[in-house]
């Protein structure tokens, strides 16, 4: 069984989230979803990530740094 | 002929009525014939008058005469001094026979000329006391000697010519003030004239009483109010009424016929009059109008992008959702009920504009503040709970009752409160508390920078990564509307404070 790539997927709009995260899973990825941009930062520190998707301007948005 | 037999005839009726009436001139003339009367009437070779000065208080020769007359022009005399001045000095009338026979005299008279036989010196003295001139009669050696009967009438002479000249003096500078006021009203008509503004003073009947060039362009010459254009017309009776009942009144009248704008002001003066400054405007009210069109365009313009970036990220969420339902329908429902809570938060974007673009209309009624905010906590108490922030509410047995429309004041009170959430993170605290006139509601968020502060009530201005930016500004709209107010205080980092007060709260 091959490795899904992984997809880190970064937006404070649960229902885009949600939305992103069945579409993903359908199409063959593992989508992890966090709601803002420190989230995100702890997601990529502590695991590894083939992909990060984003909202720019989210909430104590810290996008940009993330990237 | 002597005085007596003058006065008797009624000969000297003119030294009551001399020419006072141009001033100076009027003074001169009158002294100069006078002076020739009394040269003639005692047979006198000279006569002079001297008169005190009003600025200076020097006494000045302001006439002389006869034919041997030696005063040279420009003469002064000094109280004291001379024969004159010691007459002035001492207020009282002098006969001098042979002034070389009166040692005493002969000692202070500086200029004794040979020539001088007899003189007869009186002063003239004002009604107040003012010694205000003198007169010298001279008749040189060889003629006849005056006597003290001619001293006499001389004196006589002189009451009336004091109290003339007095007169005349008085008029003089009744006269002067009269044209000194005449010049200062030239000089303020041309002014006024000057303006470029339009002036008219209307009496008790709304008549033109007065008018400049400017007024007379717009009213006809000679101007009549019903002349103007018929706005100002209007306009100009209105603002009469009104000033004169004491009330300054203004306004800007745009004539739509020949697209000008009037300034208008109306001020009362006296008991009934009014004056009236018309000025033409236009171009400072077309550049303001050109302005107003331009930030009106802005604020759409904003509002234009505003509403797309609102409308695009619920639109997304639905689109993407209904591709989704399509090719993965084992997850209908839960896809379904996105594309509602999407498609509501639509709804909810458009009431905001649409509430926005309306004026806001109260109906204030009796309002228990109490009740309105707990039924609003109720409603939201699960949000506060999901982000872990307290909702804390003080005062709370307080029981005040507002006059204002309950449906908008509520709206009023979520808006702050779900802001208040929203600037919260775990483990912050919303405080509320009940005041007699509204509410406030703190909390322990990010606060508001300084910048800022001026703008949050500004519409489409957020720093929120969603939202229209209407919230405060429709908050701000509905309290404005009660008649109340809406301050804000906040430090950055230690959250922020809105408070609300309406007026014509009744304390229970």
């Amino acid at each position: 069984m091959t490795v899904k790539p992984r997809i880190l997927v970064a937006d404070d709009e649960p229902n885009i989230r949600r939305i992103l995260q069945v579409a993903f899973e359908r199409v063959g990825y593992e989508p992890v979803c966090v709601e803002d941009g420190s989230a995100a930062l702890k997601a990529l520190s502590s695991e590894a990530f083939d992909c990060v998707l984003t909202d720019v301007t989210m909430r104590g948005s810290m996008a940009i740094t993330c990237l | 002929m002597t005085i007596h037999d003058r006065l008797e005839r009624h000969d000297v009726w003119w030294l009551f009525d001399a020419q006072l009436s141009d001033g100076r001139e009027g003074l001169d003339r009158y002294l100069v014939t006078l002076l020739g009367r009394c040269i003639e009437w005692f047979a006198v070779s000279g006569a002079s008058m001297f008169l005190i000065d009003d600025r200076s208080g020097e006494y000045r020769l302001a006439c002389k005469g006869g034919s041997d007359s030696t005063v040279p022009e420009g003469s002064k005399i000094v109280p004291g001094r001379g024969i004159a001045g010691i007459c002035i000095e001492t207020r009282r009338a002098m006969l001098i026979a042979d002034p070389r026979s009166e040692p005493e005299l002969a000692e202070r008279v500086t200029e004794m000329r040979a020539e001088l036989g007899t003189a007869i010196v009186v002063p003239l003295i004002a009604p107040d006391g003012e010694v205000i001139g003198v007169l010298n009669l001279a008749r040189k050696a060889g003629m006849e000697p005056f006597s003290p009967t001619d001293e006499q009438h001389v004196e006589s002479l002189c009451a009336v010519i004091s109290l003339a000249v007095n007169n005349a003096r008085q008029m003089a500078r009744k006269v002067e003030a009269l044209q000194e006021t005449d010049r200062e009203r030239a000089k303020l008509k041309a002014i006024v004239e000057s303006l470029g503004v339009g002036m008219l003073v209307t009496d008790a009947g709304g008549q033109i009483a007065e008018s400049n060039g400017a007024a007379n362009e717009l009213f006809g010459n000679p101007p009549k109010i019903e002349n103007g254009p018929e706005p100002l017309v209007r306009t100009i009776r209105e603002l009469r009424q009104q000033a004169k009942l004491g009330k300054g009144s203004h306004r800007i009248v745009h004539d739509t016929v020949a697209n000008q704008y009037w300034s208008i002001v109306c001020t009362k003066i006296g008991r009934t009059g009014a004056v009236t400054t018309i000025a033409d405007v236009s171009e400072h009210e077309q550049g303001r109008h050109e302005l107003e069109k331009v930030r009106y365009l802005a604020e759409i313009g904003k509002m234009t992008a505003a509403i797309a970036h609102e409308i695009r990220n619920p639109l997304t969420g639905i689109q993407s959702a209904a591709q989704l339902v399509q090719e993965a329908p084992a997850q209908a429902v839960e896809l379904g009920r996105i594309i509602e809570v999407e498609a509501r938060k639509l709804n909810e974007l458009c009431n905001e504009f649409l509430d926005f673009s309306k004026p806001v209309l109260v109906r204030p009624q009796q309002v228990r503040l109490r009740d309105l905010i707990s039924t609003v906590n109720r409603h939201h108490l699960g949000e506060f709970d999901a982000v872990g922030v307290r909702l804390v509410v003080q005062n709370r047995n307080s029981d005040p009752i507002l006059l204002v429309d309950a449906h908008r004041f509520e709206q009023v009170y979520r808006n702050l409160l779900l802001n208040a959430l929203q600037a919260s993170s775990e483990g912050g605290t919303v405080t509320v508390r009940l005041t007699n006139e509204g509410f406030s509601v703190m909390d322990t968020g990010h606060g508001i920078e300084t910048e800022n502060k001026d703008k949050i009530f500004t519409p489409f201005f957020t720093t929120k990564s969603r939202g229209s930016g209407l919230g405060l500004s429709i908050v701000s709209k509905i309290v404005l509307a009660h008649g109340g107010e809406i301050a804000v205080s906040s430090e950055v980092g230690q959250g922020a404070n809105f408070e609300v007060r309406v007026p014509s709260a009744v304390a229970a």
